[in-house]
């Protein structure tokens, strides 16, 4: 399925440089005839003018496998007072005209050479029991044609990131996705091809490893390996995986495509190198221990037509944490906690570590023998109603009889930031 | 009607080149004239030595280093003189700096093919339209002047190496 082209924009640059020659040799040999220089003056403008068409056939910028290397050279010299113009042959022209203008070719092979790489400089944090966490990775096409790549995520032992050690696995299965690239980060329901569709030489694609996280301690580390193994491009869909060079190297049996496709592992095959075109695995070894293969097992090898990377999710304490304090305001002014007086909570809200939190909703029942002062919340400095979220869609916070309620995510919107924060306010009058 | 005026030229100009490649090529011949491409295999013996080969290209991949040898050889029985070589870097290829060799020649480099010069001045456009000492991988033809007579049954050669383009590569 790999593509063959050819380069044509060769034989216009050739024809070209065969016309200049000659036209050359020809005033050379017959300087005085009119007839000749007419002849090329209008060479000159033909010349001209296939100088511009030439200019509008694009340039390749680099070589692709399947590609016709060729090379051609002239010689000008002069014998027994003629000027004459030859064209070089791979084999040599010893019968007169023979071999003149054959090229030198040859093809160039299929390198097959790609690189995985997490895009998470440390541990990515979740939290206990988390669903849909992700890491991320970068896939990069080095071959010089275009690929599809078969992907699978891995459970590892080691943690990329040194210490604390890998603890923990991921609930399975483990699932990878292809960033469709509309949104940055992983989006389910949007972010849905399980493989890399005809990743261009040069291109980069961004793959997501995403696991569900099991109830884990704080600090506990789950180690993760995202593999890609090369896979055949030229149609729309999934190619079938490459797993074999013709130098002997082979790629080992995995299952790809979140279980969807299993592949065995290659068969060596020794194909005598040939002025054709051939298949060389040229992918780097995985840079560290942890970067196995797709047999899970085995540190990913130079040119098994694999390549991987790994990273890891590691469970944070929980980062909301609740500031508690109470103020008695007497009824004669000072802070005796008589029956009468006025109890004044105050919650700080806390947010800890750089992760925004969805639908915090903050839960304070009011202390016994006490008795709740009506509309006496204040959110971050803003008078509160008593109603429920639903029925007074003003703010969100209410007293339901026996709690204080607030939303901070304002009906699951908003999401909390950490840093500032968050101040609740209720009174109480001591029965 | 205006675009079918080049394309018409195109093929008075292929005509026109065919009627004379066939009255010059037949003429005898003077010049056993080749052009060989090799590749660079470096090894490392066990003794950590380098030796440089040259084979067939038979694998050949971006970055793989490519000598071509252009042979000529005088297989007339009179003298030949003014010998010039021509050749243009082949296509997904770049020109490896210093590598034209060819002994009793003066090397010229070129970047339009029209303009022949020594590497220190043979100058080229930059995009912002700068005019700017051309590098070795954007020189687009190579010139050898062979500065003697060739006498009957002698023979020389001349030389240059390229690297295929890798992608990412100009």
């Amino acid at each position: 399925m790999s593509s063959i082209s050819t380069i044509t924009s060769y034989s216009k640059l050739r024809g070209i440089g065969q016309a200049a020659q000659i036209a050359v040799v020809l005033r050379a040999a017959m300087p005085s005839s009119a007839a000749v220089e007419k002849n090329f003056r209008v060479f000159s403008i033909i010349f001209l003018l296939l100088s511009i068409l030439l200019l509008i056939v694009p340039a390749r910028v680099f070589a692709l496998a399947g590609d016709t290397i060729s090379n051609i050279a002239t010689i000008d010299y002069v014998i027994g007072g003629f000027a004459r113009t030859q064209e070089s042959s791979p084999t040599g022209n010893i019968v007169p005209g023979a071999g003149n203008g054959t090229p030198t070719t040859f093809l160039e092979d299929r390198v097959i050479n790609f690189t995985v790489s997490s895009l998470n400089a440390t541990a990515v944090p979740v939290t206990s029991g988390q669903a849909n966490v992700f890491a991320s990775f970068s896939l990069s096409n080095n071959s010089n044609g275009t690929l599809d790549f078969l992907l699978t995520g891995l459970n590892t032992a080691t943690n990329p990131y040194g210490a604390p050690a890998d603890s923990i696995d991921p609930l399975p299965p483990l699932r990878v996705f292809v960033e469709n690239g509309l949104t940055a980060g992983y989006l389910p329901g949007d972010d849905t091809a399980v493989f890399v569709d005809e990743l261009a030489p040069l291109a980069t694609v961004t793959i997501y490893v995403v696991a569900d996280m099991p109830v884990a301690a704080p600090g506990d580390v789950a180690a993760i390996t995202l593999v890609a193994q090369a896979a055949s491009a030229g149609a729309a869909g999934e190619g079938t995986a490459i797993t074999n060079d013709t130098n002997n190297r082979i790629s080992p049996a995995g299952t790809y495509s979140n279980g969807g496709t299993s592949v065995v592992a290659g068969t060596p095959v020794n194909v005598a190198d040939t002025l054709g075109e051939e298949t060389v695995f040229n992918d780097p070894a995985g840079a560290a221990v942890e970067d196995v293969d797709s047999s899970g097992v085995v540190q990913d090898s130079a040119g098994n037509g694999q390549h991987s990377d790994s990273s890891a999710f590691q469970v944070q304490a929980s980062p909301v944490t609740i500031n508690k304090t109470v103020s008695v305001i007497d009824t004669l002014g000072g802070t005796d906690p008589h029956p009468g007086a006025i109890l004044r909570y105050q919650l700080d809200v806390v947010i800890s570590g750089t992760i925004n939190i969805n639908n915090l909703v903050i839960t304070d029942t009011i202390p016994a023998n006490t008795t709740y002062v009506p509309n006496s919340i204040v959110l971050n400095s803003v008078p509160q109603t008593d109603a429920a979220f639903g029925v007074d869609a003003i703010d969100y916070a209410e007293f339901n009889g026996a709690d204080v309620i607030a939303d901070l995510s304002q009906g699951g919107v908003v999401a909390v930031t950490p840093g500032t924060p968050n101040i609740i306010i209720f009174d109480v009058t001591i029965d | 009607m205006k675009n079918l005026k080049p394309s018409i030229l195109f093929f008075v100009s292929l005509l026109t080149l065919g009627v004379f490649s066939s009255s010059a090529s037949a003429d005898d011949e003077v010049i056993k004239f080749t052009n060989v491409a090799m590749k660079q295999v470096v090894k490392i013996d066990a003794k950590g030595e380098k030796t440089i080969e040259y084979v067939e290209p038979k694998t050949a991949i971006p970055g793989d280093i490519i000598r071509y040898d252009i042979g000529f050889e005088n297989i007339s029985d009179q003298e030949v003189s003014n010998i010039v070589v021509n050749n243009p870097i082949p296509n997904n290829s770049k020109y490896r700096d210093k590598s034209a060799e060819g002994q009793d020649t003066d090397i010229s480099f070129s970047v339009d093919g029209t303009t022949f010069a020594e590497p220190a001045r043979l100058m080229l456009k930059d995009n912002t339209g700068k005019t700017r000492l051309a590098t070795a991988a954007q020189y687009k033809h190579i010139r050898w002047v062979y500065k003697n007579p060739l006498p009957p049954g002698a023979k020389s050669t001349v030389s240059f190496m390229t690297e295929i383009k890798k992608p990412g590569d100009d």
